[in-house]
């Protein structure tokens, strides 16, 4: 393809939920003066963007679905050092679940023309479903590789694209060809700050706005997206119940005779 | 001072006291709990308080002063525990008040570079906040990943980029004080400047809470750079020193200055399965614009090497920058955790920046002379240099030369126009130098003392010499 990687940047906006208090009575989220953020996993994703492209050259864009305010982590992420941004942001693409956002998040990486690879963060911190990657890919009908923790290898001239994948049985490498879409996880880098050098570009820069329309004129069908073109029905939403749990009090005198007390415990239940 | 004698105990009717206004899971008289509070991080024996409590605003902490003042109960403010001087540490037992749960951010001012937080805040914690507006608290301490920004305030804290931002001092605009008699005031005002009255503010900064407890903070904040890392590893000691000497006079100034000697380096990649090379070694951060980032490395490069460096490395990622900043950071903890059985007692000491290879002299030729195990790293760019003194914790003679070695170190350091302490602050240990360093002006340091706390009841046993 020439030219570096050309890499899209999958971004949320998501309530800061460490800031996020819950209403007791109906068990719900109080969204109400939340400030919002850049879903924390997808900063990951950024990061290791600019760091292939700090590497391999080409340029690292970002996409984000949500309503006109969602701008502000596309500027975000131009701040850190994203080349370019754009916002889906339409009325009718309200109310989405993940298989209709996924739907409309690869139509417009359709139109954004040729990449070679799309990064997204394992899931968000509000939905916390992890579905949107895989479903990115699948709409696109592209290599998915999920819960990266390295990248080992990526090869534009060839291709392909080797990485480390973290799950619950161990580390797994595994290869394939680009173009692929990867969910990263938080052991991948260190995200950079904003400096105040991408701060003054984000200030200036254009995040293009696409519609309905604009992805409908590009071959895309109106009814799968928004709520319309959602699958999932929400039936109820409930707290489940308080877990029965057992609390003991070591009662010691010192500190080291309950500790003492507490690694013997441990050892019984084989938690140690 | 007279205080009620402390016998470990709190009588039933403060304890009454403190439940009714606090609630009973604010207070606590459990061995766990008060030996939890009655050790921070330094060498210094631990002291129990008599209780602990969590209070969650200025009103609940001025009627607890109010009432500890009516009835001479010392009281002791601790935040994160994380200090090296024994700082916090309840030696006259009391009540401990602790600050931790106090941690919010009140309000970020973008516009103004200022953001207004509660004491108990973690530093890094607050960065990593900020982060996203693009701008920072820059006196960041090695252990910024616990150190609280109250506890910053109290000592005046400062850390490796004190030489191109200067120390918490310099960013503290306004302060929210509640005084031993329960008076809640406000110093200062949140502008950049002012020539407006006696500047209280800069009093309270650094007073080790031995004047009254913060309870909000307006803190100046600034842009966050691009950053560059850089390690350079040196022949000898004097080499580095020399190296040092001409980044100082002739500049570029960095953001980071720092000197690790082959000692310290030993230790730091044992502990943490490093591979430096175990010479003396730079370790610089370089914070501006990128193009002024690249003609400044050139520069420091070129000075390296003009006085000998064999390796110069540098790093731009935040990883990266992180790897090669891993064995400065973990300088202490090296120290410690590498001796078991050891008291590693860490020096603070400041000297003119023209003193500085001096001063690492100076302390390996007293350490051979008294038989003392050191190790040395510091902030070769401001003068700071670090100490630390190995002696087994069960050998009262290794002990004795250890204090010894450090007392001499440290009025050496006074001989040449320097200070005991540069960051940590005087808590207990540094006490002993104050009357040397400071001569007649701690007879004004008494009277503040005594003005602001006649009863003497905030931090006892600090900061001043014993009765002499």
């Amino acid at each position: 393809m020439g030219n570096g990687l050309r890499i899209i940047v999958c971004i949320k906006q998501v309530p800061d939920t460490t800031e996020v208090e819950i209403d007791p009575q109906r068990g719900t989220l109080i969204r109400e003066g939340v400030p919002s953020i850049i879903n924390p996993f997808d900063t990951y994703a950024i990061e290791e963007g600019l760091l292939l492209r700090e590497r391999l050259g080409g340029e690292v864009t970002g996409i984000s679905m949500g309503p006109p305010q969602a701008e502000e982590v596309l500027r975000e992420a131009i701040a850190m050092g994203c080349d370019g941004a754009v916002l889906l942001s339409d009325p009718a693409f309200a109310g989405a679940d993940t298989w209709a956002t996924a739907y409309a998040l690869a139509r417009a990486i359709h139109r954004m023309g040729p990449f070679d690879l799309i990064l997204c963060g394992r899931q968000a911190i509000d939905g916390d479903t992890g579905q949107v990657g895989p479903g990115i890919a699948s709409q696109l009908d592209i290599s998915q590789l999920t819960y990266v923790s390295k990248i080992r290898e990526i090869d534009p001239e060839r291709q392909r694209v080797c990485v480390e994948r973290l799950l619950e049985q161990g580390r797994e490498i595994v290869e394939g060809p680009l173009p692929a879409l990867l969910t990263v996880l938080k052991d991948i880098n260190l995200p950079r700050a904003p400096t105040f050098m991408g701060m003054r570009r984000a200030r200036r820069a254009q995040v293009p706005v696409w519609s309905a329309s604009d992805l409908i004129a590009d071959g895309a069908e109106g009814r799968f997206f928004g709520l319309e073109g959602s699958p999932t029905r929400v039936i109820k939403v409930f707290n489940p119940p308080q877990r029965e749990g057992q609390a003991e009090i070591i009662d010691a005198q010192e500190v080291s005779k309950a500790a003492g007390v507490l690694v013997q415990k441990l050892l019984v239940d084989k938690v140690i | 001072m007279a205080f009620r004698q402390s016998t470990g105990t709190m009588d039933q009717a403060t304890l009454d006291f403190l439940t009714d206004l606090l609630g009973t899971d604010h207070v606590s008289v459990s061995d766990a709990d008060r030996d939890a509070h009655s050790q921070d991080e330094s060498f210094h024996r631990p002291h129990r308080p008599d209780v602990v409590v969590w209070p969650e605003n200025a009103q609940q902490i001025s009627s607890i002063l109010k009432y500890a003042n009516e009835h001479r109960i010392p009281v002791t403010a601790w935040s994160g525990g994380s200090s090296l001087e024994g700082n916090p540490i309840p030696v006259k037992g009391g009540i401990l008040l602790a600050l931790y749960r106090m941690d919010e951010i009140i309000e970020v001012r973008e516009a103004d570079r200022q953001v207004v937080v509660q004491p108990g805040i973690v530093c890094d914690e607050l960065n990593e906040k900020l982060a996203r507006y693009g701008l920072f608290f820059p006196p960041t301490p090695g252990s910024s990943d616990v150190a609280t920004i109250g506890g910053m305030v109290a000592n005046n804290a400062s850390g490796m980029h004190a030489i191109k931002y200067g120390v918490t001092k310099d960013y503290v605009l306004e302060l929210e004080v509640v005084l031993p008699d329960g008076r809640i005031i406000r110093m200062g005002r949140p502008v950049i400047k002012s020539s407006s009255g006696y500047d209280l503010v800069r009093l309270f900064v650094g007073s080790e809470g031995t004047l009254g407890v913060v309870t909000e903070i307006t803190l100046r904040l600034a842009l966050v750079p691009e950053r560059m890392a850089a390690v350079a590893a040196f022949p000898s000691m004097e080499a580095a020193a020399q190296a040092i000497y001409e980044i100082n006079r002739y500049g570029p100034i960095p953001a980071a200055l720092e000197l690790m000697d082959p000692q310290i380096i030993r230790l730091v990649n044992e502990w943490r399965g490093l591979e430096l090379a175990e010479a003396p070694t730079l370790v610089m951060e370089f914070h501006g614009t990128p193009d002024g980032i690249a003609q400044e490395v050139e520069l420091i490069r070129e000075t390296c090497e003009y006085n000998g460096c064999a390796s110069f490395h540098m790093a731009a990622s935040p990883a990266e920058r992180a790897r090669l900043w891993e064995g400065r950071k973990e300088a202490h903890n090296a120290c410690k955790y590498l001796n078991p059985g050891c008291s590693a007692e860490i020096g603070d000491l400041v000297v003119p920046i023209s003193h500085y290879a001096e001063a690492v002299a100076q302390a390996y030729r007293l350490a051979e002379e008294l038989g003392v195990r050191i190790a040395t790293f510091g902030h070769a760019g401001d003068g700071n240099m670090h100490v630390e003194m190995l002696a087994q914790a069960d050998d009262a003679q290794e002990q004795a030369r250890a204090e010894e070695f450090n007392v001499r170190l440290v009025l050496w350091a006074l001989s040449v126009g320097g200070t005991a302490t540069g960051e940590h602050g005087i808590g207990i240990g540094k006490r002993q130098f104050m009357r040397e360093e400071h001569g007649l002006a701690l007879e004004l340091m008494k009277a503040i003392k005594q003005l602001f706390d006649p009863q003497g009841i905030m931090n006892p046993g600090k900061v001043f010499p014993d009765e002499e």
